[in-house]
């Protein structure tokens, strides 16, 4: 409950947004309510948006399934769970030897990943059958020094879209931070 | 005054609701533990599918429209498959962030006929309340703010706060002066609710009630520009309250207090000269009132002072006077008339108009002012900033920012398009190539006629699944492309119907000038012709020009 009191504190309270716009010198300040007019072309506005939010979501899924059909997709997430004993700089990922991804994350980008957010760091085509997936983090380690650490796994692809997760935690006791790959199930 | 938050902030703010609403649903649902301290803006839980992260990884990096694509996406082919709940919330929040208010309205809705607790439930209608608030939709914003019962201190001085808002919009003042007396919020919101219920009494005829709050408000010490005119506002409204009840002498103090450097200087000088008017201190009025003749005539206070001024000479019997300061007030007008008609001029041709709305749009989040700002002695700036400024033309302006923005993603994804037409058609060259080369094979190798005739058929029914796979490609791509196509067309239609409800918004406040200044124009006009008449046969006029500004 606690989060969502933080969350609500941020919005304040409402309405006092008004600059006397009737030239009224008692006018309360109030807002204005939108006219019949107005209110129209907002419904407008957003049946559009609505609509070019659907025809995205038609592009973006044709496209994976020209592109990635299920019998070979591939993806490989990253996940960071707390990340104090790493600030993430780049992560390279290798899949049979050949690099697939070199990824040079932003402020803001490490920042979501830390929030909770899980980045498709890779998605693309395989043929069925054994892969082996590296990956390299590089990044500062504790006491801010420069760190690298790679880690591998091997990868079954069957008929249905195989899914990756690469996943930095804290080992608390160590003070180090601990590099998994996980292997999802798609199916 | 302003909203203390933009509305991207706004947006943002209730996408983090609906993650904050997610932990609570999550946290009554399964964790009877108490939730660990956590960062604003943070996860809690576990993320459970890793697709819903990936909506969370583009969401929180303020990529709205990514996430709410993804996550449909996602959603819609089985991918968020463990916390679909989760995903519909974040989902609401998305359609909210991204100005959706029905579609999230809607969803909120739904969620709120789930099992969450009486503390929940009461935020979702909050802030559901506050959506329909701002849209317009006050019956349903009331409904839902009087649904809400228990409701925790913090929450109920908003509440308070909207529905009062609300019965003020509607007219019902005695009730929002009721609900307001025992308003009691945080300490920045005292003043606007005090202002608020100061303005409900005088509006409900308490003109006593209504008095102790607003001189109360007009006597506020304060640095803050907001709050100053705020305090300015209190008492030019306390100041015309009782000039209207004939209490000129009791008036003349809340118009002394207005800030003379302020936005309502002007109405105050205008108030303060119409005491003394009252009074029939003619002499006196002239002091204020040419002072107002010093300032912009952009102010209609200023424009009623110009006529204001000759008639207090012309009852002092100062007719040389009075008649100089008419003809200087015909000049003013004709001026500004001219000023005016180009303004007009400006707005009603589309191209023009669209110009400046374009520049603005181009510019950046602030930059609606920049155009009127580079010109600042241009009839259109100098006419055009304030209805620009106005709350009801920038609502109009956001729709026409936003179809502008989606314009230029439509068109964006042309190359999408473009792109999977030529993946189709290296297919289709592939597929072809590999039928040629197989054919040659087989037409190439020795077996037995049967075996021959059972790879020839296993080939062809692969080449024809491919191909149907193609075909059905192909078709998805053409459907895509032509509601591409249609939607560029209607957001063309609807930016046009835009680019006319904001001429016509900005027509009507120009013509309002125009009429306001041709009436004061008729009636300096009108009593000139008294003056000079009454000159021309060289008698003292029986009585004052009937006619008077207001």
């Amino acid at each position: 409950m606690s989060a969502v009191i933080a969350f609500m504190s941020l919005l304040g309270p409402f309405g006092r947004a008004v600059a006397d716009p009737s030239g009224d010198p008692q006018a309360a300040v109030v807002g204005v309510t939108p006219s019949a007019e107005r209110r129209a072309l907002d419904e407008g506005l957003q049946q559009l948006k609505k609509e070019a939010v659907d025809l995205h979501v038609a592009l973006s899924q044709l496209r994976e399934d020209m592109l990635f059909p299920a019998s070979s997709q591939l993806a490989v997430f990253l996940s960071i769970d707390v990340g104090e004993f790493l600030a993430l700089d780049s992560v390279e990922l290798k899949i049979d030897n050949k690099e697939v991804a070199n990824y040079l994350y932003s402020a803001r980008e490490a920042a979501a990943l830390l929030k909770g957010g899980s980045q498709r760091l890779y998605l693309g085509s395989v043929k069925s059958g054994d892969h082996e997936l590296l990956a390299v983090f590089k990044g500062r380690g504790p006491h801010s020094r420069d760190y690298r650490r790679a880690a591998s796994v091997h990868v079954i692809k069957g008929v249905v879209p195989k899914y990756v997760e690469l996943k930095i935690t804290d080992r608390k006791i160590r003070a180090q931070p601990e590099f998994e790959i996980r292997d999802w199930e798609g199916e | 005054m302003r909203e203390r938050r933009s509305p991207a902030g706004m947006a943002r703010c209730l996408v983090m609701f609906a993650l904050g609403l997610w932990s609570m649903a999550t946290a009554v649902a399964a964790t009877p533990e108490p939730m660990a301290p956590h960062q604003p803006g943070t996860i809690p839980m576990t993320v459970q599918d890793l697709h819903f992260g990936d909506v969370l990884y583009e969401l929180f990096q303020g990529h709205d429209f990514e996430a709410l694509s993804r996550d449909l996406q996602y959603s819609g082919t089985g991918r968020i498959a463990s916390q679909p709940a989760d995903a519909r919330l974040i989902e609401a929040g998305l359609w909210l962030a991204l100005g959706f208010h029905d579609e999230a309205g809607a969803r909120l809705e739904t969620i709120m006929r789930a099992p969450l607790s009486e503390s929940s439930r009461n935020r979702a209608r909050l802030y559901l309340a506050r959506i329909w608030y701002h849209r317009g939709y006050d019956q349903e914003s009331e409904r839902l703010l009087r649904e809400m019962t228990a409701v925790p201190a913090e929450d109920e001085a908003e509440r308070v706060h909207l529905l009062s808002n609300i019965l003020l919009r509607s007219g019902r003042y005695a009730a929002a002066a009721e609900l307001l007396r025992g308003w009691q919020g945080p300490d920045d919101w005292v003043p606007y609710a005090r202002f608020n219920l100061g303005v409900a009494l005088l509006r409900d005829g308490q003109l006593a009630a209504g008095r102790s709050f607003l001189d109360e408000l007009g006597a506020l010490k304060s640095d803050d520009p907001e709050r100053l005119g705020l305090k300015d506002r209190a008492n030019l409204a306390l100041g015309f309250a009782l000039l209207e009840a004939d209490r000129a002498a009791d008036a003349k103090p809340f118009f002394d207090r207005v800030r003379l450097a302020g936005p309502y200087a002007s109405r105050a000088l205008l108030g303060a000269g119409w005491v003394d008017a009252k009074r029939r201190d003619y002499r006196a009025a002239l002091t204020p009132w040419l002072a107002l003749t010093e300032r912009s005539s952009i102010d209609t206070a200023v424009l009623e002072g110009a006529v204001a001024v000759p008639r207090a000479f012309h009852q002092l019997h100062a007719d040389a006077q009075a008649a100089e300061y008419y003809e200087r007030s015909l000049t003013l007008f004709a001026a500004e008339r001219d000023r005016i008609d180009q303004a007009i001029g400006r707005v009603a041709e589309p191209a023009r108009f669209r110009t400046i709305l374009d520049a603005s749009v181009n510019d950046g989040s602030d930059a609606w002012i920049a155009p009127l700002v580079a010109e600042p002695d241009a009839p259109e700036s100098r006419y055009l900033f304030p209805i620009f400024a106005g709350a009801d033309f920038q609502q109009g302006f956001r729709v026409y920012r936003e179809l502008c923005f989606l314009e230029t993603i439509l068109t964006g994804w042309q190359d999408d398009v473009v792109d999977s037409e030529q993946i189709l058609a290296t297919r289709r060259e592939a597929l072809d190539e590999r039928v040629r080369r197989v054919g040659a094979v087989l037409d190439s190798v020795s077996g037995s006629p049967a075996e021959l005739v059972e790879a020839r058929t296993a080939t062809e029914r692969a080449v024809q699944d491919a191909r149907a796979t193609d075909a059905a490609f192909a078709g998805r791509l053409a459907q895509v492309s032509g509601q591409r196509l249609e939607l560029l067309k209607r957001l063309s239609e609807l930016r046009l119907a835009e680019v006319h409800a904001l001429q016509v918004l900005a027509r009507a406040a120009l013509d309002a000038q125009r009429s306001r200044l041709t009436e004061y124009e008729l009636h300096a006009r009108y009593n000139l012709a008294v003056i000079y008449d009454h000159a021309a046969t060289d008698k003292a006029p029986a009585k004052a020009p009937a006619k008077e500004p207001r």
